[in-house]
């Protein structure tokens, strides 16, 4: 595995309120529409050397271009050997994977928590 | 890892209500003969999209009926069967069928089999009925249900360009669209994705590989990617089949039978995108002599189970709790409002002329919110007009008259609980017009008028109300009939005369029915007093002007809202009522002399040269007022049902909108009291039901 360390320093942690930069709570609407914000937030959370948590439990919609911003995401972490945790995922989430052919993606480079019941 | 769908079962019902909704409007519109092909391309689609989200949701049933039902419609597309009279009847059954299979699945109850089974049957006949034999067979045996069992995988290319995103596309809707067509396995290409930090969001990437198994044919695939032509490349192969490519390199539908679509127009330029589409202004207002039109074939476009909720037009559907919490907060807000400024007023010191001018800001603020919170209740009157071009058809054709339906205003909107309750009043009048206004076409030419009847659906603002009408080119009423009728039923002395207006307004009279023999479309005599009774609890009113020989006209007047109205606040001793101000004439201090006592003990005034009765609301609610005679305080003069008095109050108040809570849900029904509302200082006040008002103080005399 090439390891490359991150080019920023992990102490710049002005933009992450809750001073725990390992762990992303996805919006509601991961689409087209708020994908510029989520890559925002996404690529600050890329080069965290801790393990990432993506806290999926309350996507309700994902269209193909938040899913596409979520896997480029998932695969570059994965290229550089950090981990990436779905915690439970909606079922909006899994259903796009399936649909969109990049489960494989998702569950090489993730290891998803239990999803959560009734989303 | 199951997908739970019954989340989406709800949206899925809905939108496919709306959706039949406007396919039988379509339907209404297509022209026996000469279809437009647009329309049909509507139609199909509806039927297409139901499809797809009853077999998502594996409502096998229904995905089958309207499986038989898009075949037809692809055929109507191809111009391989003809549209005639059969075949739109045949379609407007199909809608009715669908649409009691879809209620059937919601409310989990039983179907009749052998009514979809025998019109399923029509349809297939239908089908294999069409022009050209050679084509007939092959089609025909696609199209039916049997051939599912012959299963088949294609492998289909699927590669969009970088805009696909930006012109709203989403393959995600897509893959499922495919879904539905069969099991599917996809296999995304990441290849071309940049690494995260240079990606732009708004790019597609992303293409895909799909194998699907399942029945679907050529034209089912290409019905998947409709919309995205000119934005992405595609190719469909059958197992060891050659390549077929349906959209080509530069996104063009590449034809190899018969068009598919509406949308594969000018082969050379980049067609039809959702995009464009989308972007498309509404058709304008159907002014004239069209049937109800823009807004609902538009809805159509609402792609199969689109099954967030969010459309692609820029609307969102939000349940009428939340709007109902939401004004119901609103209404809290404008009683603490009106508090507020109650305490402003009385304020003194040096920052009570800034609180002031902040509460009138406030105030502006508030009408403002107010008034866009009421908007997002109103919905256009085309919701309910919408069922009449099928009722006025249907019902034209067992009463074999020849019948024309007008329908202007229809964008036109009121608040969604008046909308609901107007329906079934205006089916009552439309039927009235129908059965009785509207003569048969022998009985028309004989008097010299078109053949052709019109019935005429109207809605338009009047101030502060909305006025509906309902007028037909008939008969007119017939004074002499009705007069003659209620006479014999003992509804009129046989000494009495009548004005016109006193004896149209005979027709609300419950039981009155001039209809010589029942029948089931009208003339029970319930009815008129029903639809007056509905207009009522609505704050409405309805009125009929007639011509003999001319036609009717029914006139109805709604309130915008029920939520709020504008009201005079009157005092009467101690207690505040509210008046309805548009039932306000004026208001006037009386001389001694323009009183006069009748022999019954009522008191009556003159005004403006005739005299009207009084009414003292102190009398009436038992209040110790602080004038006893009439000229020390203040008469309102009002009007309720056609009829003018004044009411004795001691004061008038002030002008304000007021919050109108429901009495009976609250307490209970209270003759003469409409409502109450909560007023700045924390106190009630009821508000004045003027026509309540007439009843009680007549029972009152009589007694």
């Amino acid at each position: 595995m090439r390891k490359r360390s991150p080019s920023a320093p992990v102490a710049r942690t002005r933009r992450a309120p809750a001073a725990d930069r390992g762990r992303l709570r996805l919006p509601s609407q991961c689409t087209l529409a708020t994908a510029d914000g989520l890559r925002g937030h996404l690529t600050e959370a890329l080069r965290n050397v801790k393990p990432v948590t993506l806290d999926a439990r309350s996507v309700e919609r994902v269209d193909a271009a938040g899913m596409q911003l979520l896997a480029a995401f998932v695969r570059d972490r994965a290229a550089h050997g950090l981990s990436v945790h779905i915690e439970q995922p909606s079922s909006a989430l899994l259903e796009a994977q399936r649909l969109l052919g990049l489960e494989r993606l998702f569950t090489e480079a993730v290891r998803p928590t239990p999803r959560a019941e009734g989303r | 890892m199951t997908l739970d769908l019954t989340q989406f079962h709800a949206a899925f019902f809905e939108e496919s209500f709306e959706a039949l909704d406007s396919m039988e409007a379509a339907l209404l519109q297509l022209d026996v003969g000469a279809p437009e092909p647009e329309l049909i391309n509507t139609i199909f689609r509806v039927a297409h999209s139901i499809k797809g989200g009853s077999a998502t949701f594996g409502f096998s049933d229904i995905a089958s009926f309207t499986h038989s039902l898009e075949t037809l419609l692809d055929e109507l597309r191809g111009q391989r069967v003809a549209v005639t009279v059969p075949i739109s009847d045949l379609l407007l059954k199909s809608v009715d069928v669908l649409r009691d299979m879809l209620r059937a699945v919601q409310g989990k109850i039983p179907i009749e089999a052998q009514r979809v089974a025998d019109l399923q049957f029509d349809l297939e006949v239908a089908i294999m009925r069409k022009g050209d034999g050679a084509a007939a067979g092959a089609a025909a045996a696609t199209a039916a249900p049997a051939a599912a069992a012959t299963r088949r995988t294609w492998h289909i290319c699927f590669r969009p360009f970088a805009q696909f995103f930006a012109r709203g596309n989403d393959p995600l809707r897509m893959l499922r669209e495919l879904a539905a067509l069969g099991s599917i396995e996809v296999t995304a290409d990441v290849s071309a994705l940049p690494p995260c930090t240079q990606l732009d969001p708004q790019v597609c990437h992303l293409s895909w590989t799909i194998d699907l198994a399942g029945s679907a044919d050529e034209a089912a695939i290409r019905e998947v990617f409709d919309w995205a032509i000119g934005d992405c490349e595609l190719t469909a192969q059958l197992d060891g089949g050659a390549v077929i490519q349906l959209l080509n390199a530069r996104g063009e539908p590449v034809t190899s039978g018969p068009v598919m679509s509406g949308a594969a127009t000018g082969p050379g330029t980049p067609a039809l995108t959702v995009a464009s589409d989308a972007a498309r202004p509404p058709a304008p207002a159907a002014s004239t002599a069209a049937t109800v039109q823009a807004p609902a074939v538009h809805a159509v476009k609402t792609d199969a189970p689109s099954v967030s909720g969010i459309g692609d037009t820029g609307s969102i559907r939000v349940s009428v709790e939340k709007i109902d919490e939401l004004m119901n907060t609103v209404g809290e807000l404008v009683i603490t409002q009106a508090m507020l400024s109650q305490l402003g007023r009385g304020l003194e010191g040096p920052f009570a002329d800034r609180f002031r001018s902040g509460l009138d800001q406030l105030e502006r603020n508030m009408r403002e919110l107010q008034e866009s919170v009421m908007r997002v209740r109103m919905l256009p009157i085309s919701f309910v007009f919408s069922r009449f071009p099928r009722m006025v058809r249907d019902l034209a054709q067992r009463l074999g008259k020849q019948i024309e339906l007008k329908v202007t205003g229809e964008h036109t909107e009121l608040d969604k609980t008046v909308l609901e309750k107007i329906g079934d009043p205006l089916v009552h009048l439309v039927r009235n017009s129908i059965d009785h206004g509207i003569e048969k076409s022998d009985a028309r030419s004989a008097a010299g008028k078109p053949a052709l009847g019109t019935i005429h659906l109207d809605a338009c603002h009047r101030g502060g109300n909305i006025a509906v009408e309902v007028s037909d080119d008939g008969g007119g009423l017939d004074r002499d009939r009705i007069l003659a009728k209620a006479r014999a039923q003992g509804l009129v002395g046989s000494a009495d005369t009548l004005s016109d207006a006193q004896i149209n307004d005979l027709i609300f009279v419950p039981g009155f029915s001039t209809a010589d023999r029942t029948t089931d479309v009208s003339g029970r005599g319930v009815g008129m007093d029903v639809v007056r009774r509905n207009i009522k609890e609505l704050g409405g009113k309805i009125e009929v002007r007639t011509e003999r020989g001319r036609g009717s006209r029914f006139i109805i007047t709604l309130p915008l809202t029920l939520a709020i109205v504008d009201g005079q606040s009157v005092a009467v001793g101690s207690e505040t009522y509210i008046v309805p101000l548009v039932s306000i004439i004026e208001s006037l201090q009386l001389k001694s002399a323009s009183v006069s006592r009748m022999s019954g003990g009522g008191e009556v005034f003159a005004f403006r040269g005739s005299y009207l009765p009084v009414i003292r609301l102190h009398e009436l609610f038992g209040v110790e007022p602080r004038a006893h005679e009439l000229h020390q305080g203040l008469v309102v003069v009002v009007e309720g049902e056609g009829r003018r008095f004044g009411l004795f109050v001691d004061d008038l108040l002030g002008q304000q909108q007021v919050v109108i809570k429901s009495l009976e849900t609250n307490y209970g029904q209270v003759d003469g009291v409409s409502g109450a509302t909560i007023l700045g200082d924390g106190s009630v006040a009821l508000i004045l039901d003027l026509p309540g008002l007439i009843r009680v103080t007549s029972m009152r005399d009589a007694a």
